[in-house]
């Protein structure tokens, strides 16, 4: 079965024969004088070959949601195998260029699909082929720029949620909603190809008022680089962080008057606790008597003794779980108001509540 | 060459885990000459600067003073700060990594690709959160407690009152000369002539601990009034919860009130005590973070952050 039509996306056709000057200076160095004729056909996916597939069959299975939603929207280029002809019924092709699409839509439980099949090939116009799709793919962002900024003007309901569900990716998505929502002097000029994608992520990321700046400085006949993107960028997050960067200068971690103080007169070790500390979740690296004065004990220390043993000890296994949850988070509320008792008294403005 | 007795963060398995093998760690570890926690803790906490794309990306900034010129450390080098994002995949209550911290001191994971010889002891671990900021504040009661003491934040029932419109004459005195009494002689002489509304000085962090739901807690203990302690006036006693995340138990007393209004906002600045590069099975760990390291160490001298490696 044959099929010969105008392609679905004509701009693809237009990319296609409307040659970049790198690709110009590309074709005569390969012999390429033009691309040979080819056909749209209809092609049943058995005929269809697709080299390394093994190698490409994970990466394709990310495109199967979308060919099932939207179908392929850029045909595959495939030369026929065997020296036949491209309409002989028992012809086979080899996919050149969209060898994912291909198996993503056999996946997806496709049995036709639209290709440009060519009649004859060298392994210079495949490597071109492949090359034009690459191109064609990495200016792609763009027109995923212009397609949301269509659906934002026709008021289309979409939520990124609805988007996602059609297999792209959601940040991805997110990124290029918000490029396609620049001032529109600033969009034309991605549309244009006149801004990396760099750089027009940075211009996303500027406050409406900024973007207004770099609208004015546009038109005013200004280059919009990345530089000056950058820079406007900067000074904004600066203006953000200045209330943490100005405390900061001034030694903002100096204690507060009104910070609630702890006793330091805290009471410490009852006999024997060491070695019971030492397992204790608190205890750290250090010892116990490292970690409270041995002056004194306390009805804290005592507590925490006291209830590390039992957590310890064949009855606590036979509490709920509730109760033995309770112990631990006793225990670890304990130790921290022991560390914040010593801590008082003694100070390093580098580091904070001590572990031990 | 340096040191190596400085803090350290535990190596306790956390919210997010434990630390992986190859990878290369910024700690706030602690100390015994250490301060409060909360010294360090934004309160109020601040909105995350538009523009800062932060989320999974730690990132290095460039500290500035007021007047625009770069601050500069003890070695006359510029001071460069680290943003990280907490993220709530791993942590999704802000209090998880605060309690965690308080505990065990906080080690997050660096992309080694970053410039760490910028770091010196100067700098500060700036940490986000995706559920930070309350944006409802104002519709809801001020915390039990305030660790920073912000005058207002916990300033009496006002707020709960007037939102159920209950605030009467008598009782805004109450309210008045609570917070009088909290905030100190200095607030004393000026704040009997404000409105009770201007007692409210914004949002506190410390309201975020009532904010966690119920059904967060692994927990929860029905406690009767005599055992509640102090609760909200005209409220129920508040079951006692507790939740569990990594190593950190911890408890919390639910009010009830909606968590809808939290988004994302910078809650921290913890100092930097050194690095941690954990060692790969073979022994080795990533050279690219560890010479990184060293040309900081060369660079800032004995204002230089250390490192040490180990298994986890």
């Amino acid at each position: 079965m044959t099929f010969t039509q105008t392609p679905v996306l004509d701009v693809e056709d237009v990319d296609i024969q409307e040659v970049s000057p790198i690709n110009a200076v590309l074709w005569r160095r390969l012999g390429i004088e033009a691309l040979p004729e080819h056909e749209t056909m209809l092609l049943p996916t058995e005929r269809l070959v697709v080299p390394d597939a093994d190698h490409l069959v994970r990466s394709a299975k990310r495109l199967v949601k979308s060919i099932q939603h939207v179908g392929i929207l850029q045909n595959p280029s495939v030369v026929v195998q065997g020296g036949v002809g491209i309409h002989d019924i028992e012809a086979t092709f080899e996919v050149i260029a969209g060898r994912r699409r291909v198996l993503a839509a056999r996946l997806a439980g496709l049995t036709v699909v639209k290709c440009e099949a060519y009649a004859a090939s060298t392994i210079p116009l495949s490597a071109l082929l492949a090359l034009i799709e690459n191109e064609q793919r990495s200016a792609a962002w763009v027109r995923e720029v212009e397609a949301l900024r269509c659906l934002i003007d026709e008021g289309v309901g979409l939520t990124l949620d609805d988007l996602a569900a059609f297999g792209f990716d959601r940040a991805t998505l997110s990124e290029r909603l918000k490029i396609a929502q620049l001032p529109v002097p600033l969009l034309n000029r991605v549309l244009k190809g006149d801004v990396s994608r760099e750089v027009a992520r940075k211009l996303a990321r500027l406050t409406q008022a900024q973007q207004e700046r770099v609208v004015g400085l546009a038109e005013a006949g200004e280059e919009i680089t990345g530089e000056r993107v950058n820079n406007l960028l900067r000074a904004q997050i600066n203006a953000g962080l200045e209330p943490i960067q100005a405390a900061l200068a001034q030694g903002w971690n100096a204690p507060p008057s009104h910070l609630p103080t702890l006793s330091n007169s805290l009471p410490l070790t009852t006999p024997g606790y060491e070695e019971q500390a030492g397992q204790a979740a608190c205890a750290g690296k250090e010892s116990a008597s490292e970690m409270y004065p041995s002056t004194a004990t306390t009805s804290m220390t005592s507590l925490l003794a006291a209830l590390h043993a039992f957590a310890q000890s064949p009855d606590c296994r036979t509490t709920p779980q509730a109760v033995r949850t309770l112990i631990q988070a006793l225990e670890q509320q304990l130790c921290l108001a022991l560390r914040e008792a010593r801590s008082s008294s003694q100070s390093d403005p580098t580091t904070f509540q001590p572990q031990s | 060459m340096f040191d190596l007795d400085f803090p350290k963060a535990d190596p306790v398995p956390r919210g997010c885990g434990e630390r992986e093998p190859g990878g290369v760690y910024a700690e706030s570890g602690l100390s015994p000459r250490g301060r409060p926690l909360e010294e360090f803790l934004f309160d109020p906490p601040l909105p995350v600067p538009e523009g800062l794309d932060l989320i999974n990306k730690p990132q290095l900034w460039q500290r500035m003073l007021s007047s625009g010129e770069l601050a500069l450390d003890e070695e006359e080098l510029p001071i460069f700060d680290l943003l990280v994002w907490v993220g709530a995949e791993h942590y999704p209550y802000c209090c998880d990594y605060l309690e965690e911290v308080k505990r065990y001191g906080s080690s997050r994971r660096l992309n080694p690709n970053l410039d760490l010889s910028l770091l010196s002891r100067s700098s500060r671990m700036i940490l986000a959160h995706p559920h930070v900021l309350n944006m409802r504040w104002q519709e809801q009661r001020p915390p039990l407690d305030c660790k920073k003491a912000v005058p207002g934040h916990d300033v009496s029932t006002e707020g709960s009152d007037k939102a159920e419109g209950a605030t009467s004459e008598a009782e805004e005195e109450m309210s008045l000369s609570a917070f009088v009494s909290r905030a100190g002689d200095n607030a004393g002489a000026l704040l009997p002539a404000l409105p009770l509304e201007f007692l409210r000085t914004g949002q506190c962090l410390f309201k975020l601990w009532e904010l966690i739901p119920q059904e967060a807690a692994q927990t929860v203990i029905n406690v009767s009034e005599e055992e509640a302690g102090e609760h909200h006036p005209g409220t129920e006693p508040l079951p006692l919860c507790l939740r569990e995340i990594g190593s950190t138990i911890y408890q919390y007393r639910p009010t009830g009130e909606s968590a809808d209004g939290l988004v994302p906002g910078l809650f921290a600045a913890l100092p930097l005590t050194g690095f941690a590069l954990i060692r790969y099975h073979d022994g080795s760990v990533n050279d690219r973070a560890r010479e990184k390291i060293l040309a900081g160490l060369e660079a800032h001298e004995s204002h230089a952050l250390p490192f040490y490696e180990t298994d986890r």
